[in-house]
């Protein structure tokens, strides 16, 4: 007849022996020796089967599907056998730059590849966070990009002779304007100076809040934009606080306040309000990023949208001479140096930026198009975009965007002093001098 | 033989009075066991962070240039040079100080009308909270196009009364006033709430009373109600001080701190160097500027708060 053993345990009994349990467990788990050993054992003798590579790489929201395209098109893990996850960073510099900050001092990363802007590269690549690249470039890399290209990639995308980034977005400011109204009133567009201040005459009627040009100058790298614009095309680098800084906080001074020609208000406004603006029919041109011409023909602005509305010309030229009429901004691919997965990132990235991926990534989508010589050649010529590149490199118009080691914090300092300026807060004289201690204080 | 037993006695006697009853004990053990949770928590999330700021503050500690040394009072003598933050303390403490107190009045204002008997007061008393309930970060960037000088709703409304086109952040003064009307706006909903419980406790008999001795409106505000709210409204008052002191998220949504750094605050200087720039000595420095000032205004307030002891 079986017996039924009851097995009596008192509480504190109980939780004695959960306690020691739960320790030894957590010892044990703990303990480097058995770490190791477990990570080392074939368990059951089952040969050792390489864990499946994978690789994670960081884009912005707008560049997730082309990215997606792009490796579905070009078969980048059935050729290597190594996972991509595509993952979003965030839209500003300030939060990405804060969760890699973290990340990399925790000595890990959230992803291994980021494409990042100018911005992201110099504070990063400057505080010893990314990973030196010119190991893994291709050899032949930079004979297919073209000369300002390189240029730009040696300021932009280079500290101590190291290459950080490969850039495969490279757009400049372009100059819009309405043709049907200066077809109307029988003018030219602007190609200088001294007639971009004339316009104001011609087309600036304040009572209705209509105005010659208008651009989102509100503080927070916007305005920034415009000063080194401006001061590019007087022929210097507003980081300098030379000359040519000067002349320029002059000029934009007086075409504000004098010309009437530039909205004073663009010191409050964005470039989603610089945009409205412009399908609102209150401006008769200016400068602004090749987004606006997405904007522009988005279906929002159907009703509205005619070529003539946004023709594209030549930037103005200023004392400077043409070469340096605007400047490009890019966006590129890196690996942090902390990366969870290095040499998968290595490889990802190595074939990311291969003449012959360039190419597939460009008919993929815009957001890969720059001016390397392959990408040019393949690119239809009668889009816009392909157009205003090819316009713009062909005129020489394109000049080094300003630079200064640390960027964020100088472009600050610039935008805090001349934003003083622009509203009468301080004199010319103080402002420079001001902006001159505050940057050798960087040093 | 007697001495030595007194002196036992006497030793005995200490000892009890020494060691504390078994009950006693377990109780401060209670005590010590409900406090402490608190404690520890209070001391790793106030207590430690302090501390370490104010450490930090002596440091020349940067994330990106790698540096970490002691640098004395050095942080503290740069701020009496930087543009930036000097501009930030002045409008600190102008926005703090403007917006606290037009926010009290503004408060006291719609709770007194809250307060009063009329059709849809329940309607009134929801609605009125709307705008607190607004994310500031949002109302900030709600205000920036509002007041769009081409688009904005109030600069049109402005021009259709006045003919004159209406462009406030391009001057300092106007920007200012317009920081701090934006606070208030968001703020003084939720200070009228409060003063309105305040309201509701005071017994009616008060007023009733008032009124048979013949005391009008103004008057019955003035010694009644004010008087017996002054608890609620300095509490507020401190409170205001304080989180506006530490508000940035108005500012960076409405201004970005300009024109110039006219609306500039020092959280926003804060964040700039220690977020945006990652000079941590630098920042903390800043903070421990901020930190004193809510130091001396929690101060003043308590006492304030310790001068008003209400009885009906």
């Amino acid at each position: 007849m079986p017996t039924s053993s009851k097995f009596k345990i008192t509480r504190r009994e109980f939780l004695r022996r959960a306690g020691s349990a739960a320790a030894g467990a957590a010892l044990a788990a703990n303990a480097p020796g058995v770490v190791a050993a477990a990570r080392d054992a074939k368990p059951f003798g089952v040969p050792h089967i390489r864990q499946n590579r994978k690789v994670r790489i960081a884009v912005g929201g707008w560049a997730e599907q082309n990215m997606l395209d792009l490796l579905e098109r070009t078969d980048f893990s059935g050729q290597t056998g190594i996972d991509v996850e595509v993952v979003l960073r965030t839209d500003t510099k300030e939060t990405e730059i804060t969760k890699i900050v973290g990340a990399v001092q925790a000595g890990t990363s959230p992803y291994d590849i980021i494409d990042f802007e100018d911005e992201l590269t110099t504070t990063l690549s400057q505080a010893n966070y990314m990973l030196g690249l010119d190991d893994i470039l291709p050899s032949d890399l930079w004979d297919d990009f073209s000369p300002e290209m390189v240029a730009y990639s040696k300021v932009w995308s280079m500290h101590n002779d190291e290459t950080f980034r490969v850039i495969h977005n490279w757009e400049m400011p372009i100059w819009w304007y309405r043709k049907d109204w200066f077809d109307e009133r029988g003018v030219a567009v602007p190609t200088t100076w001294d007639e971009v201040a004339a316009m104001g005459e011609v087309f600036t009627d304040e009572a209705n809040g209509v105005w010659a040009t208008e651009d989102g100058l509100i503080k927070g790298a916007f305005l920034n934009v415009y000063l080194a614009w401006i001061t590019l095309q007087a022929g210097g680098n507003p980081f300098d606080v030379g000359e040519p800084y000067k002349v320029a906080l002059e000029y934009i001074y007086d075409l504000m306040h004098t010309h009437k020609t530039l909205n004073p208000a663009s010191l409050q406004k964005d470039y989603n309000q610089q945009n409205g603006d412009y399908v609102a029919d209150r401006v008769a041109f200016m400068r602004q990023w090749p987004f606006f011409g997405d904007f522009a023909r988005s279906a929002e602005n159907e009703e509205w949208f005619h070529e003539d509305k946004v023709a594209i010309g030549l930037p103005p030229v200023g004392p400077g001479g043409i070469g340096g009429s605007t400047y490009p901004a890019a966006w590129g691919f890196g690996i942090i140096k902390t990366s969870p997965n290095l040499e998968e990132a290595k490889e990802l990235l190595s074939f990311l930026v291969s003449t012959e991926v360039a190419v597939e990534a460009m008919k993929v989508g815009f957001w890969f198009l720059n001016a390397r010589k392959s990408v040019l050649a393949e690119a239809p010529q009668d889009n816009w975009l392909v157009q205003q590149l090819q316009m713009y490199t062909d005129a020489g118009v394109i000049g080094v965007r300003p630079f200064h080691p640390q960027f964020v914090e100088a472009l600050t300092i610039l935008e805090d002093n001349a934003s003083a300026f622009l509203t009468n807060q301080m004199s010319l004289d103080d402002t420079l001098n001001q902006t001159r201690a505050q940057l050798d204080d960087l040093e | 033989m007697t001495s030595t037993l007194e002196n036992n006695a006497v030793a005995r006697r200490k000892m009890t009075l020494r060691l504390p009853s078994k009950a006693t004990r377990r109780r401060y053990l209670l005590f010590v066991l409900l406090v402490s949770p608190a404690f520890v928590l209070r001391l790793a999330t106030a207590v430690y962070p302090i501390v370490q700021t104010i450490l930090y503050s002596f440091r020349n500690y940067s994330l990106l240039k790698g540096t970490n040394e002691f640098v004395g009072l050095e942080n503290y003598a740069n701020l009496a040079n930087n543009y930036g933050v000097r501009g930030a303390l002045s409008f600190t403490i102008i926005y703090v100080v403007a917006s606290t107190i037009l926010g009290l009045i503004v408060g006291l204002l719609i709770a007194q009308l809250l307060n009063a008997n009329f059709k849809g007061r329940t309607f009134a008393r929801t609605i009125n909270l709307i705008p607190w309930a607004i994310p500031t970060i949002v109302a900030g960037y709600a205000f920036r196009w509002l007041l769009d000088d081409q688009f904005g709703l109030i600069p049109y409304w402005f021009t259709e009364l006045t003919g004159q086109r209406m462009v406030v952040f391009i001057d300092p003064t106007y920007a200012r006033l317009t920081v701090i009307l934006v606070h208030v706006w968001k703020d003084a909903p939720f200070m009228a709430v409060v003063f309105l419980a305040g309201m509701q406790g005071i017994p009616l008999d008060l007023y009733e009373a008032a009124r048979v001795d013949g005391a009008n409106a103004w008057q019955r505000f003035w010694h009644i109600t004010m008087p017996l709210v002054a608890p609620l409204v300095i509490t507020m008052g401190l409170f205001r001080l304080v989180w506006s002191l530490a508000s940035f998220d108005l500012v960076f949504g409405l201004t970005s701190g300009g024109p110039g750094v006219a609306t500039s605050v020092l959280a926003l200087q804060i964040f700039r160097e220690g977020i945006l720039f990652f000079k941590f000595g630098f920042a903390s420095a800043i903070s421990g500027v901020l930190l004193l000032l809510v130091a001396v205004i929690g101060l003043v307030g308590l006492r304030l708060y310790r001068r008003f002891d209400v009885t009906y």
